[in-house]
């Protein structure tokens, strides 16, 4: 049991939500998914989102479109699809319900003083 | 100093230092190798190659010059290293990730499906055309230039001039580098540049072998000095000397031309492309934390051991073998030994014949290098030549040494690609052994002979003096290798010269002698034949000579009275020393043929000269049989004649000794026979005159000549 498992393991079932909660606030390309998560203090290896982002888009959870970009090639910006919507819904109420209970669980319980 | 490149990645051109570049490639060909089983791995690399683009052109907008080892270092890191990766999204990558060999594959990269021909940008000695055809057809760029170097130093630059074409009108792109087995200088284990040891790793055998093989001619060679069996031959001793000489010398100039062409598998990723391993993470972790070069010593060490165990067990199953043998019944064991003497018999005989053949071509190709302009009557027979010479003879004698090196040292059964390509070779070396014999054979399809008649002078003369008065033939040349016999041609870049004239005497069907040229040649057809034949220069010379032997007596009233013994006077027929062939119209069997009629009771005396300056053997050539000329059959007329004996044509058409002796010349006899050369010079009792005028001989009686003499 190392702590880094322990740690990349809990990581990786929010990531996804994490993503998926990005993107539904507007279109975005994955360096934009990488800043945001940064600038709230979520640190990824942007090699782990590239897969990701092709899994959801092949369980058609995501679509993409290539817009073009000012300094380049055009980019992939992807959106959730209505599939993704529900999706996301499902995790978004698992989410409420298991930050909840994990705050719960985690939190000093009030003592009787 | 570090060299900058410039690529295009995903759309972006950009300058990058070569290092960084090549971390760069490795990085990619890990995610690559760590995202085997994603189903949409292209996908996912393309957009992280695209990523990767992006930050590099924006730390390019930021004023850096171009993209350094640390840039891509700090990219690398916030893009996760696959062991990163594999912690991050705990895919249980070491374990599922099963072993995939490289060469299986498929093309990954987008960029280049379609298969179009570029040159290569990223993979270039010179103009990257190797590398481009190498990605276009789908194997290692080495093969290509390995290629390339032989075929342009066979080719007259031909390949040269298509390769520079090539380099101007194909596109140059940036193409991916070729996965599979890489040919590859091997660093870690060398003697001196890592070649024996590449070509080791990627036909996975040990070094040692390759480098046996590359030193086999020279250890052959010392070996043959050290027995010194050929000790009173000094022929074959120059035959072993030359061939496995220059047979070390052709691998030492393999070996510099790969340790040129090959690249050194520096990191550990090339290393591993050099043995074909499969690239994933795991391995290579293992590769860099265990230490390449500890392994290797490891290994050998092993490998010592082990080679070391084969051998006693050898000798083990061996002496077993032989005991178990007594236990077999009789028949089945001798029977058992028939078929395999029989089988070392038949394929050991082959190899050796075709050894043996190779050699004397070897030898006797440096022997009639300066030859070799009157061999081939077009450049399609010389390549032919060649063909032949490398794939028939060249390729199963290397291939024979093969076999026997890895039988020797005990290794298992060879790839059967290897046994294929040799095969196949060989089978090449069939084909165009027959187009070449078939292209020599029709350019001696026919035969086409002019005939002439010299003139003869004007003479009552009833002999015929045949001699030889140029100096005998000798070769003029400055090849130091002819140390045998220089004598009865010669050569020149424009004129070759032959000794070899085949005298015919026959009966004259008048009183006159009769003197006839024969000038004959091959040629694929008559007109080529018929011009070679006219091409053929030979010259002979007839003069008179007339002279009498006399002795003078005064009488008693003291007139001077000349008694004439002998009429002494002859024809004399000066041959050529030698025919001339010039070097345009090649050695097509160019023959010279002699044929004198002498009439019935007439003389005719061989000089000494004849016999000693022209050879009369003769090259015999098979001709088509439906070809129109008529057939000459000489074999049986060489020149057998005594020197210097008067031989009187008989009425049977044969000549006849005045003596009744034997009118053949016996060998033993020929080398006996003291030379008397009857040239008019060293005659002193006849007398001399100018030739080609008749003069008259009178028996007795006063004339002109009689005061002469008095």
């Amino acid at each position: 049991m190392n702590i880094d498992n322990t740690q990349s393991q809990m990581r990786k079932g929010i990531l996804e939500f994490c993503i998926l909660s990005v993107i539904k606030r507007g279109e975005s390309y994955p360096g934009d998914i990488v800043d945001e998560m940064r600038a709230s203090g979520f640190q990824i290896l942007e090699g782990t989102l590239y897969p990701l982002l092709t899994r959801l888009k092949n369980a058609e959870m995501l679509s993409y479109r290539w817009v073009e970009s000012p300094t380049g090639p055009p980019r992939k910006y992807f959106s959730l699809t209505e599939k993704g919507q529900l999706f996301y819904k499902d995790l978004d109420r698992t989410w409420e319900a298991l930050s909840f209970a994990v705050n719960k669980i985690i939190s000093p319980k009030p003592t009787n003083l | 100093m570090k060299k900058i490149i410039t690529i295009n990645l995903s759309g972006r051109v950009l300058q990058i230092e070569e290092s960084a570049y090549e971390q760069l490639q490795q990085y990619i060909a890990s995610l690559r190798a760590y995202f085997a089983k994603e189903e949409s791995r292209e996908e996912i690399i393309n957009d992280i190659e695209g990523r990767v683009a992006e930050q590099f052109h924006s730390l390019i907008q930021q004023g850096a010059p171009c993209i350094t080892e640390q840039h891509l270092s700090g990219i690398i890191a916030a893009m996760g290293k696959p062991e990163e990766l594999a912690d991050a999204e705990m895919t249980e990558s070491i374990n599922t990730q099963e072993e995939r060999p490289l060469n299986n594959q498929t093309n990954p990269n987008t960029k280049t499906t379609k298969r179009e021909f570029f040159r290569d940008a990223n993979n270039k000695v010179l103009g990257g055309v190797a590398s481009g055809i190498a990605n276009f057809i789908g194997i290692d760029p080495a093969i290509i230039r390995i290629l390339l170097v032989l075929l342009s130093f066979s080719s007259f630059g031909l390949v040269s001039l298509g390769y520079i074409l090539l380099w101007i009108f194909v596109p140059a792109k940036e193409l991916d580098g070729y996965k599979g087995r890489r040919f590859y200088r091997n660093p870690d284990d060398r003697v001196f540049a890592g070649v024996a040891s590449g070509i080791a790793a990627y036909y996975n055998v040990t070094a040692r072998n390759i480098r046996l093989l590359f030193l086999a001619p020279l250890l052959l060679q010392i070996m043959f000095s050290v027995l010194d069996i050929f000790d009173d031959s000094a022929l074959a001793e120059l035959l072993f000397n030359v061939s496995f000489g220059s047979l070390f010398g052709f691998l030492v100039i393999l070996y510099i031309i790969l340790w040129v062409i090959l690249p050194t598998a520096e990191t550990s990723y090339q290393k591993m492309e050099m043995r074909g391993e499969t690239i994933n993470l795991e391995r290579i972790r293992q590769y860099v934390s265990e230490g390449g070069v500890n392994k290797k010593m490891e290994e050998w060490g092993k490998d010592v051991e082990l080679t070391a165990k084969q051998l006693s067990a050898r000798v083990e199953e061996l002496a077993k073998e032989a005991k178990q043998k007594s236990s077999i019944s009789k028949p089945l064991r001798i029977i058992g030994l028939f078929f395999k003497v029989l089988f070392v018999f038949f394929f050991g005989g082959i190899a050796i014949v075709l050894l043996i053949a190779l050699l004397a071509l070897l030898f006797g190709g440096i022997v009639s290098w300066p030859l070799q302009q009157y061999i081939w009557s077009s450049m399609q027979q010389q390549i032919l030549a060649w063909a032949t010479f490398a794939l028939f003879l060249l390729v199963p004698v290397i291939g024979f040494i093969i076999w026997l090196i890895r039988r020797l040292i005990n290794t298992k059964a060879g790839h059967t690609y290897l046994s294929w390509t040799f095969g196949g070779l060989w089978a090449l070396g069939w084909v165009a052994l027959a187009w070449f014999a078939s292209s020599i054979s029709k350019d001696f399809g026919y035969q086409e002979k002019k005939i002439e008649n010299i003139a003869m002078p004007a003479t009552f003369a009833n002999k015929m003096v045949v001699t030889v008065t140029e100096p005998e033939l000798e070769y003029s040349g400055s090849f130091s290798w002819i140390d045998g016999d220089p004598s009865g041609w010669d050569l020149t870049p424009d004129t070759l010269k032959l000794s070899n004239i085949l005298i015919k005497v026959e009966p004259s069907r008048d009183s006159t002698y009769q003197l006839q040229l024969i000038r004959m040649a091959n040629g694929k057809d008559e007109q080529e034949a018929g011009k070679r034949a006219e091409l053929i220069n030979y010259h002979i010379t007839t003069n008179a000579v007339g002279g009498q032997q006399s002795f003078v007596e005064k009488n008693k009233i003291g007139d001077t009275i000349t008694y004439l013994i002998k009429n002494l006077s002859y024809t004399l027929v000066d041959l050529g020393n030698g025919y001339s062939i010039p070097a345009s119209s090649k050695y097509r069997g160019q023959q010279v043929r002699i044929i004198i009629r002498v009439p019935v009771g007439a003389t005719i005396n061989f000089d000494e000269s004849v016999r000693s300056k022209l050879s009369s053997f003769e090259v015999k050539i098979r001709q088509h049989t439906d070809s129109k000329y008529d057939r000459f059959d000489w074999t049986e007329h060489h020149f057998r004649y005594r020197s210097n004996i008067d031989y009187i044509m008989g009425a049977d058409g044969e000549l006849k000794v005045a003596d009744g002796s034997d009118p053949e010349a016996e060998s033993m006899n020929m080398e006996l026979e003291p030379p008397s050369p009857p040239t008019p010079d060293t005659q002193k009792k006849v007398m001399l005159l100018p030739p080609s005028k008749i003069y008259p001989v009178r028996v007795l009686g006063p004339s002109p000549l009689r005061l002469l003499l008095g």
